[in-house]
């Protein structure tokens, strides 16, 4: 399947992949991303408007703001790293876009927000992989 | 670039880049009219690669579902940044 995403490319950030185990890791391709790292051009795997084959949405009725404490965390830490400046919203869908595609298509709205908080905690030097890791 | 206006007719990048776009996939080379501008906004193509980027004109414009589906009698509107547009000539139509 994934033989079919052009220009996969190798990221050595995979680091990252074990933070606290949410969303991540969960298929057996550690370190591999759609990232454009041989600069060739692809769509990227966010951007499934009018392609066929997904299931329908499922509404849920009375739905909460969070369906865990650590969502509403992971809205807040966002938020509060966006008001600050140390990255911007474009920086923030663009690190969601560039998850690997089988972690993409497994992870929850919030899942895909956790990686891009840490991943771009990292690549902006604000802490190191070791320490999110850590906790 | 140019500046649009309602009615215009515009045809979008065709080009799929190795980074954050906001123009959908579904939309790209395709042609559309240009319904309203939208203010101006920084690129988020650039923004999102921390490239400093001034605002430009957003537009709202409109496609022929047929044309990008195959199939539909409705049209799809999409807000637009003008670094994604450019004019139809008149063989291009």
């Amino acid at each position: 399947m994934l033989a079919g995403i052009n220009g996969v490319g190798h990221n050595d950030a995979a680091g990252l992949k074990s933070v606290s185990g949410v969303g991540l890791a969960r298929l057996p391709l550690d370190g591999w991303t759609c990232q454009g790292e041989r600069g060739g051009a692809m769509s990227r795997i966010n951007d499934v408007g009018g392609m066929d084959g997904f299931p329908r949405i499922q509404q849920e009725l009375d739905e909460p703001p969070f369906h865990a404490d650590w969502e509403a965390h992971v809205f807040a830490l966002n938020r509060a790293l966006l008001g600050h400046g140390v990255y911007n919203l474009d920086e923030f869908r663009d690190a969601i876009e560039r998850m690997p595609p089988q972690d993409y298509l497994a992870s929850s709205y919030y899942e895909k927000w956790f990686h891009a908080v840490t991943t771009l905690l990292v690549e902006k030097g604000v802490c190191s992989a070791a320490e999110v890791r850590g906790g | 670039m140019a500046d649009f206006a309602a009615g215009d007719q515009v045809r979008t990048t065709r080009f799929d880049p190795p980074h954050h776009c906001r123009l959908p996939r579904y939309v790209r080379g395709a042609a559309g009219t240009v319904i309203e501008q939208q203010g101006s906004h920084p690129l988020a193509d650039d923004r999102a690669r921390g490239i400093p980027a001034e605002p430009e004109p957003v537009y709202t414009v409109r496609f022929l579902a047929r044309e990008l589906f195959g199939s539909g009698d409705h049209g799809v509107t999409v807000d637009i940044w003008e670094s994604h547009l450019s004019p139809m000539k008149g063989q291009d139509r």
